[in-house]
């Protein structure tokens, strides 16, 4: 019975796009998130040849027939589409209007605290906090997660004490106390479908350790096509009604083939009572 | 007796095939451009009966005895088969994704001078070198629009096939050397592949691609399934580029040979869209129960004969019954 398989495979697809539409949700607040959408792909189908020599006459179709072996998650793709701006008012959160994203590093350490390299990741995620960095020796914006923020050459801004009146234009240029410190660089990625994901709303950037981004990527803050917002931060594009009734066309495939896999079930168990009355 | 044990057996099996199409249908709902398949049921070729050895039967009073001719009783059919799985072309729904790189075909074309079928596909292929050109025997037709672009910048599907333009070439999207189009591609309703010029903001057409290669297929129930969504040509099956069927469309216009346009307008590629399948949730649940009801019916019936053939085995001639 091919058929059991063939409702299992799409089911198991079908689970994959319901953990894709939850983590969604789950990141309904998180700043700078960007939904993946789900799609699904037929699975190869097989050809059987069992048939009389007469039957290659009115046929409709090639000779054989073709079954096909079900479904699976073809890919989740990201969805670029800018997510709403909100103003919060804290002068270290930074919005990106347009495409692009933060370059943020963090120094990889061995047993003996020298450093081995620097991690580059990429984020759309502006909530930046101020605090006193060792390595750095000084005050450095970083990230929820601990990465440090770096401006258009990919080094990380250190600012001095004391830190006051932070001001970041639409540019980029980040000032404090009315003194520069340079410029935040955006980084536009042609192909964000080609990022890997490495959680805490990070992308993995695949620059080695030390290089100058602009080796990889624009910087779209020079160039003009997308601008900073300071005192906002992006919120996640994802949109709740949307999810939703995403989550209930699933669940119903869900049922359906749960349907199919009882009807397959129920076939099997009458031929095995043929012999028993 | 014993005939009609393998008559309901291949019923029976022929019913697990249908039930394996169904399935299939089923577990494609949320596949875009899916088409689903429809099972053709055939009765095996027939037989003809005959009475024989006639000279045995009674020999009845003022009626020839034909000794040694058989005498046809009437036809039998010995069973039943699933001969084909038909693909629908029917057009699916349409369903908004808002991403540059999915790409909903809708087509409306009419049937061709022998009123056959035509449908609209794009071309795929898998490629050892995307630079080059697809070989027409490596081509593939698929109605799925749901695209990406992979890590070298070219078109490809979620199988791996990469989409191809007009001359059967990938289409590069990002060139690390030339134009990246990115996210910024954008896709006529004539399949045009352009992009916004970022210097003058005026839409250009992708360098060396100028369109997605559509191509029409004449009696699309010629092709194919191959499965991961594409369709292969095989045999008579034709297919034609949609510019060189739009010209012969314009040329037999022009002729006379009928009054509105067969292809030119009636077609269109949706950006931003996809085509969900077009299989139908309740038609495929209902037609799996009366699968299972035959399936049924079937085993009844071979139950059935099987106690008959057990009296004539174990009852029939026994001593002190």
């Amino acid at each position: 019975m091919q058929s059991l398989n063939i409702s299992t495979a799409a089911m198991r697809g079908i689970q994959q796009a319901l953990d894709n539409t939850s983590n969604n949700l789950s990141n309904l607040d998180t700043p700078g998130y960007k939904r993946r959408v789900a799609s699904f792909s037929e699975l190869l189908s097989g050809s059987m040849n069992e048939q009389p020599a007469v039957d290659n006459q009115n046929r409709n179709t090639p000779a054989g027939l073709r079954i096909g072996s079900g479904a699976r998650l073809g890919l989740t793709k990201l969805d670029m589409g800018q997510g709403s701006i909100k103003q919060t008012d804290v002068p270290t959160d930074v919005a990106i209007e347009g495409d692009g994203y933060f370059l943020v590093t963090k120094k990889i350490k061995d047993a003996t605290g020298a450093v081995i390299q620097e991690e580059n990741r990429l984020t759309r995620d502006g909530a930046f906090q101020i605090e006193y960095d060792d390595d750095e020796g000084g005050y450095v914006l970083h990230t929820p997660s601990g990465y440090i923020l770096t401006d258009d050459n990919g080094v990380p801004f250190v600012l001095p004490e004391p830190v006051r009146n932070i001001q970041i234009s639409k540019e980029g240029v980040l000032n404090a106390d009315g003194t520069e410190y340079g410029r935040i660089g955006v980084w536009k990625v042609d192909n964000p479908d080609q990022l890997q994901q490495v959680g805490q709303n990070l992308f993995d950037a695949e620059i080695a350790s030390g290089d100058n981004p602009s080796t990889k990527y624009t910087n779209v803050l020079a160039e003009g096509s997308a601008t900073l917002r300071q005192g906002a931060l992006e919120t996640s594009n994802v949109n709740m009604m949307e999810e939703m009734s995403q989550l209930v066309n699933i669940q119903r495939a869900y049922q359906l083939n749960s349907r199919a896999i009882g009807i397959s079930d129920e076939m099997m168990s009458i031929a095995n009572s043929l012999r028993s009355r | 007796m014993i005939r009609g044990l393998y008559t309901s057996a291949s019923g029976m099996l022929a019913l697990q095939n249908r039930q394996e199409t169904l399935a299939n249908n089923l577990a494609n709902i949320n596949t875009p451009g899916y088409k689903q398949d429809v099972g053709v049921m055939r009765a095996f070729p027939e037989q003809l009966l005959s009475r024989i050895r006639d000279q045995e039967g009674p020999d009845v009073q003022g009626y020839p005895n034909l000794t040694g001719q058989a005498a046809v009783i009437g036809r039998l059919n010995s069973g039943v088969y699933m001969s084909e799985a038909m693909p629908m072309f029917t057009q699916g729904d349409i369903a908004e994704t808002r991403n540059p790189y999915d790409v909903a075909l809708l087509d409306n074309l009419q049937p061709d001078q022998d009123g056959k079928e035509r449908r609209l596909f794009y071309s795929v292929a898998r490629l050892e070198d995307a630079t080059q050109p697809a070989q027409p025997e490596d081509v593939r037709y698929t109605r799925n629009g749901n695209w990406s672009v992979n890590a070298d910048g070219y078109l490809v599907t979620a199988d791996g096939y990469y989409v191809l333009d007009g001359d059967n070439r990938a289409i590069l999207v990002n060139d690390p050397n030339g134009v990246s189009a990115g996210q910024g591609l954008k896709i006529s309703r004539q399949g045009e592949l352009q992009y916004e010029d970022p210097a003058t903001g005026t839409l250009e057409t992708l360098p060396n691609h100028p369109r997605l290669g559509l191509s029409v297929v004449t009696d699309p129930l010629q092709l194919v399934r191959e499965g991961t969504n594409v369709f292969r040509l095989e045999g008579e099956a034709q297919a034609e580029a949609l510019d060189v069927a739009e010209a012969n469309d314009q040329a037999a216009l022009a002729a006379g040979q009928y009054t509105t346009p067969a292809i030119a307008g009636r077609y269109g590629t949706q950006q931003g869209w996809i085509e969900r399948a077009n299989v139908d949730p309740m038609q495929t649940i209902t037609g799996m129960m009366s699968v299972l009801r035959a399936y049924e019916a079937n085993q009844r019936v071979i139950t059935t004969i099987d106690g008959t053939l057990e009296k004539a085995a174990n009852e029939i001639g026994r001593v002190n019954g």
